[in-house]
């Protein structure tokens, strides 16, 4: 938005910066994808981190003792795991002493205080909201309002930036104001107008010493995480188109100057100021305290991660019959969700191979609707979008027309709804109709709409379909080659190919795109698919392909699916344009289809609460069709719940083994790699979307007050798409809701770090290691736990931060 | 004898609705687990939406047809019954795996067993008691999560205004008792058209504008009703839709006292058509949904009781069903509105500025209104029906541009459709009602409702206009700080120490080593 602040002290900005890169950006709930929220401390150790974040927030990276005391009561974490991890880390003591540890009392870790805690505790009388709930409101409030550009009709202006704007809505708060107004605002008329100053003054005037300078205002931005973190995607999407975005550095200077506002100015040797200072200065020793005091539980949740491993090396080693030749060859998104469906056509049908590859196809395309300005990414939010897909049909401009004109009436529509002149007429006119909705609603009739189809009548909806105009045969097939040949997918094509795309479905529910593909940026794979069978299927493209040494057979035909993951079905598209000598083999398909369905669901059937019905195929199918169009459901479906590897080997090595939907499953053939290219693409692109879909859930579990959204029932959605806030007021939510991760009874998600497994040779995985700091940093810090897989035994070897671990 | 008894067994069936409701929330109270409590609530509801049903359906196949007071009782049973089925089926997923489900089904179904009684009652006394006992099943919902320091405070909140309805509701129902000697709604409504006012009577009135004013959540005690989000969805869905409006519903009942006290008109009239005024602005100045339908809902509130004051009865009624409906579907839909962000996404909506002949024109109209009324060319109800319909055609209108193409004609069949349905409800409910009909209001009433009118579409005129009050925009936005007013004033403010400590442990305070 505006430039960046200009600070009188020089080594103010660096300080600044490196604070608000420490923030992890987020996504809108339309696009909501996965983000690893501790994503910039990668590059010191897991439990420094933890021990820092615990002492600036009060956040914590590990489970409450009690939840591995029922681990080890339960059996879940042996004796042996204890052992195995004592030795990893290299940490001393003994099993016994570490079961000892659990009965201890659990400490909450405290945070070191900021001025506006330390208002609080010296605030007399007694207000009715406490200061640093009153401060986070406003901020919030203000964010809210700020950031709007799609509920309020009369927003805030933005054009002076944000710390200007909120300076200047505190000083023309005309009310009597909920907080002890009076001081406040004489103090605030003293508040500079820009943030660079603001920076200079207040910092000197706090006189917090320089080396705790970054940790404190790293404190400031942990304590409205939330919008900070809104901030911080802002600037991510910002500087990926080329630009900046400087919003979190005025939230940091906003959050400074309340801490400024609630200064008493005492200095004296007696006063709060001198006592919040010395705390401050003892912040290395109480980051050791904690760094000692959870140093057990980090074992414990090593040895959590180990027992699954020894689980998942069992399942590898587990002999599996030889894969027939396929008649169907699937290719699906490496999503967790994939693995039960894939695994029920499999088993339906030993002629049917799957693969998994990202679900964005490594189309690297944005979408925009036919007839409409608005273009979606349909990649993962790491990468830019380079080329744009929109619909083709037999009258696209007219098609296009039609949609404007419509879409124009239900816009002045949408004025009249909410005008504030029209409302009571609203109310008179068609507001007992609402009754004819509500029984529709409640009796599950109806579908849900999709909402990129807005404004297309029903014939179009049906002729028009994605595709990637303006692109030269020639480069089309280089786009493809590079795609089949990351696929693996290079010779021995089957008759039929499925480019299966997964989406969920679900009713009334903010957090939507959370469930459907991350790779596509929280929308449906459906898009991605269709284009790349499309272009697989044109004639010029194969006949070009061939110059990159791949040769598609005549007889072979790209189809795009989508799965549903919510009620486990599988949709084909573009049927009647496939040829009519494959026709038999669409019937089989279906049939296929069909079994494999009804086998997933009742895999998932407990999960979801209808075990009573896991016998009755017809009758769950039913139920589950319902629970995704209830608009009352909270669990429409359990998302990425448990997840816990990553495996990237040849299909046969994991097809057949029951991994019960907990792993990202993505095809990966050392042999055939070049100079190990797609291993290089693979640890650098699928393993990180997978490591921040991990770390997310992990942080929701842990700690779901700082870094998951709370309760659902509570949601209340800001700015019509920027994210949820819970209840009426407080900081932006981020991460996930524990309705995602909690059935009421339970925990449906253990949270482990990762295990990634390669089927790649040792020095392979080395050389990538060495060139990636970025993958480097995530295994030799602990983030994840990184294995290979031997060719022969299928055991898993351990790569950590000193090499190859061998037993 | 026939129709004697037809009636007394019709209003016992009546009465059975919130005996139902009342006896499944005490029992789904006492159950162990929440799984047949909710299979309990579920077929209380049921039953109860069924037995409405019949009430209704009885009444208007007997022989003689239905006293005015009547319909609106039925029909507002209906709706009651109508909104505990939709909103206990939308609760039992929404709220599953929840600590706090039985007290929940507990809460809603002691609250729809009041709003029940009072719709069916025809005594006055058990009417005030009825409508409290709302207050007390809404104080259960509001406290659901007792650790959230937001929502205790605006259960706080709540608890006075209620014990202040109560006390004005009590004290009008004793005057009223005393000065007619009857507590009987039907009786009163016959036989005091030729009564004069006396002056308890006009105090009772004063006082019961008031209670309704309250609990309507009107300005300034609305604040309480603008924090509610801190219970879930479906509590909110039923405060909005089945709780909130039955001020009106009141009011209409006791039609015959409002319809003689100048005064308590011209209460409502102010309070309301402030409220109406200023939460209509507000609403379009919020950042999140659920207040955005709060602020609604107060304007929403404020316009039905200045339809009751201007003796619109028909008009009110109508209100009463069409907002509940739409506010309740509303609410429980709330989660939507990141689906209805990406359709709007697709185009940009277009708010040109509205062209000032329209605007010159529309409030030519609206201000030949009060004038027509004063020359008595228009009655009361008429003159209402006439000003909301010609604002409403202001953001209508700007659609017409011929260059819209078919856009503009599709603009041009929604509006005809508009003012058909408008004329169709009209049609519809002015009959049903006619007996409550007979006050006219006066035309300084009808110049004080234009000249709201004519502000809030000058209002519009600027806003769309481009023209920009960053301090304008701001004090509206809250409401021009009433609520923050009435937030500081002593009693109102409830210290933290009350809220009980959250069961998550959060943040403590160090001891130093």
């Amino acid at each position: 938005m505006n430039d960046s602040a200009d600070y009188a002290d020089a080594t103010i900005g660096p300080m600044v910066e490196a604070a608000c890169d420490a923030i992890a950006p987020i996504w809108p709930l339309d696009s909501f994808i996965a983000v690893n929220p501790y994503w910039s401390h990668r590059d010191r150790p897991v439990s420094q981190v933890a021990a820092r974040l615990a002492a600036l927030s009060g956040t914590t990276l590990l489970m409450p003792p009690a939840y591995y005391r029922e681990h080890w009561q339960s059996g879940r974490i042996g004796r042996g795991h204890l052992e195995r991890a004592l030795k990893a880390t290299g940490a001393s003591g003994d099993p016994d002493r570490l079961v000892e540890v659990l009965d201890e009392p659990a400490i909450q870790p405290a945070a070191l205080p900021t001025l506006a805690r330390v208002a609080a505790a010296h605030a007399a009388p007694e207000p009715a909201q406490s200061w640093p709930d009153q401060v986070r409101d406003q901020i919030s409030g203000f964010c809210a309002a700020f950031f709007d550009d799609a509920e309020a009709e009369w927003g805030l202006e933005r054009e002076q930036g944000l710390f200007a704007a909120w300076r200047a809505d505190l000083l023309s708060h005309a009310g009597p104001g909920r907080r002890d107004n009076g001081r406040l605002r004489e103090s605030a008329r003293a508040l500079p107008e820009d943030a660079g100053t603001l920076f200079t003054k207040a910092l000197a005037e706090l006189g917090i010493p320089r080396e705790r300078l970054p940790a404190y205002l790293l404190a400031l931005l942990l304590d409205i995480n939330g919008w900070a973190s809104w901030c911080a995607g802002l600037r991510w999407r910002a500087r990926q188109a080329g630009s900046d975005d400087s919003c979190i550095v005025d939230l940091l200077a906003i959050r400074l100057a309340w801490e400024w506002l609630l200064d008493d100015g005492e200095r004296g040797p007696d006063s709060r100021h001198a006592d919040w200072l010395e705390r401050w200065q003892a912040l290395p020793s109480h980051e050791q305290t904690l760094q000692a005091h959870f140093e057990a539980l980090w074992i414990w949740q090593y040895a959590s991660e180990l027992a699954y491993q020894a689980q998942l090396e069992e399942l590898l080693q587990q002999p599996a019959p030889a894969p027939a030749a396929p008649s169907v060859q699937a290719i699906f998104c490496i999503d967790v969700r994939s693995e039960v469906i894939r695994r029920a056509l499999e088993n339906t049908d030993p002629a049917f191979e799957t693969r998994g590859f990202a679900g964005f196809f490594g189309l690297p395309i944005q979408y925009r609707p036919l007839g409409t300005d608005a273009a979606r990414a349909q990649l993962p939010g790491l990468l830019a979008p380079a080329l744009e897909a929109t619909d083709d049909g037999s009258a696209p401009a007219a098609a296009a027309e039609h949609r404007r004109e419509r879409l124009t009436a239900a816009a002045h529509w949408k004025q009249f709804e909410y005008a504030p002149t029209s409302i009571f007429t609203l109310v008179e006119t068609l507001g007992p109709f609402y009754a004819g909705k509500l029984i529709r609603r409640t009796l599950g009739l109806g579908d849900t709409e999709n909402p990129d189809k807005a404004g297309l009548g029903r014939r179009e909806r049906d002729s028009l379909r994605p595709a990637l105009n303006g692109l030269a045969p020639e480069k089309a097939a280089e786009l493809a080659a590079g795609i089949l040949t990351a696929m693996g997918l290079t010779t021995d094509f089957a008759s039929l190919v499925l480019l299966t795309g997964h989406g969920s479905q679900s009713a009334n529910n903010p957090h939507a795109a959370g469930l459907d593909c991350g790779a596509c940026c929280g929308q449906t794979g459906e898009v991605n698919a269709r284009v790349l069978a499309r272009l697989l299927n044109d004639p010029a493209v194969r006949e070009s392909l061939r110059a990159h040494d791949i040769h598609v057979p005549e007889g072979t035909w790209f189809m795009a699916a989508l799965h549903n993951t919510t009620t486990e079905e599988i949709a084909l598209f573009d049927t009647d344009d496939v040829p009519d000598t494959l026709r038999p083999r669409l019937d089989a398909l279906h049939k296929t289809l069909a079994t494999a369905g009804a086998r997933a669901r009742a895999e998932r059937a407990t999960s979801l609460g209808l075990a009573a019905l896991k016998e009755k195929p017809a009758a769950l199918h039913k139920a589950m069709r319902r629970r995704a169009r209830d608009w009352g459901q909270v669990r429409p479906e359990w998302g990425l719940a448990n997840n816990a590897a990553f495996i990237a080997a040849p299909g046969h090595w994991t097809r057949g083994r029951d991994l019960a939907g907990r792993v990202f499953l993505h095809n990966y053939d050392w042999t055939q790699d070049k100079d190990f290219q797609t291993l290089r693409q693979i640890m650098t692109a699928p393993m990180v979307v997978a490591h921040w879909i991990n770390m997310q859930y992990y942080a929701s579990v842990v700690d779901n007050h700082c870094y998951g959204s709370g309760n659902k029932a509570l949601h209340n959605v800001v700015g019509g798409h920027l994210g949820v806030i819970e209840g009426n007021g407080g900081d932006l939510r981020i991460g996930l809701p524990w309705q995602s991760l909690h059935d009421g009874e339970k925990l449906m998600h253990e949270p482990l770090r990762l295990s990634v497994c390669l089927a790649a040779p040792a020095h392979a995985i080395d050389q990538i290691l060495e060139t990636e700091p970025t993958v480097h940093d995530l295994v030799a810090n602990g983030w994840l736990h990184l294995f290979r897989i031997d060719d022969d035994s299928r055991a898993l070897i351990r790569r950590d931060a000193n090499g190859w671990q061998v037993g | 004898m026939e129709t004697v008894m037809d009636g007394l067994s019709l209003s016992a069936l009546a009465c059975s609705v919130p005996a139902l409701y009342l006896v499944a929330g005490l029992a789904s109270m006492l159950l162990h687990r929440p799984e047949p409590a909710w299979q309990l609530a579920r077929a209380a509801s049921g039953a109860a939406m069924l037995i409405a049903l019949a009430v209704a359906v009885l009444r208007g196949v007997a022989g003689s047809p239905p006293a005015a007071l009547q319909i609106a009782g039925m029909a507002a049973l209906l709706l009651i019954a109508f909104l505990g089925w939709v909103i206990l089926r939308f609760a039992a997923p929404y709220l599953a795996g929840e600590s706090c489900q039985q007290r929940f089904m507990s809460g809603v179904l002691i609250t729809l067993a009041g709003a029940a009684l009072v719709s069916v009652t025809d005594n006055l006394a058990v009417l005030a008691l009825a409508w409290s006992a709302t207050g007390l099943g809404l104080q259960r919902l509001l406290t659901l999560y007792p650790t959230r320091p937001g929502a205790m405070r605006a259960a706080h909140k709540h608890f006075v205004s209620a014990r202040l309805a109560d006390v004005t509701a009590l004290v009008s129902v004793v005057l009223i008792a005393r000065e007619t000697g009857s507590l009987s709604l039907v009786t009163l409504s016959t036989q005091t058209a030729d009564v004069p006012m006396s002056t308890g009577l006009s105090m009772a009135a004063l006082l019961l504008a008031i209670t309704a004013i309250i609990r309507c959540g009107l300005m300034p005690l609305h604040g309480w009703v603008l924090q509610v989000m801190e219970a879930p969805t479906p509590v909110s869905a039923l405060l909005h839709a089945g709780v909130l409006n039955l001020g009106g519903l009141v009011l209409l009942k006791v039609f015959w006292l409002i319809n003689q006290s100048l005064a308590a008109q011209w209460l409502l009239l102010i309070a309301g058509g402030l409220t109406t005024a200023i939460a209509a602005v507000a609403m379009i100045a919020q950042s999140n949904i659920k207040v955005r339908l709060a602020w609604s809902t107060c304007a929403q509130m404020g316009f039905m009781l200045v339809e009751c004051a201007l003796g619109a009865w028909h008009l009110a009624l109508l209100h009463l069903i069409g907002h509940s409906l739409y506010k309740a579907f509303a609410f429980l839909n709330a989660g939507d509105r990141v689906t209805r962000a990406r359709s709007a996404q697709l185009f940009p909506s277009t708010s040109g500025a509205m062209s000032p002949v329209l605007v010159g024109l529309l409030l030519a109209a609206a201000l030949l209104v009060p004038v027509l009324h004063g020359l008595g060319r228009l009655h009361g109800s008429g003159a209402v029906f006439a000003l909301i319909g010609l604002i409403a055609l202001a953001p209508l209108l700007t659609g017409m541009r011929p260059r819209f193409g078919r856009a503009a004609l599709h603009t041009g069949m929604t509006t005809a459709m508009v003012v058909g349905l408008a004329v169709l409800w009209h049609l519809i409910f002015e009959p049903l009602m006619a007996p409550l009909l007979e006050h006219e209001p006066t035309t300084g009433q009808i110049a004080w409702l234009t000249a709201l009118f004519v502000a809030m579409l000058l209002f519009q005129g600027w806003l769309r206009s481009g023209l920009r009050s960053r301090r304008l925009q701001q004090a509206l936005a809250e409401g021009l700080y009433v609520d923050e007013f009435i937030d500081s004033l002593p009693g109102l403010r409830r210290p933290l120490s009350g809220a009980r400590q959250p069961a998550t442990p959060v943040f403590q305070e160090q001891e130093r080593t």
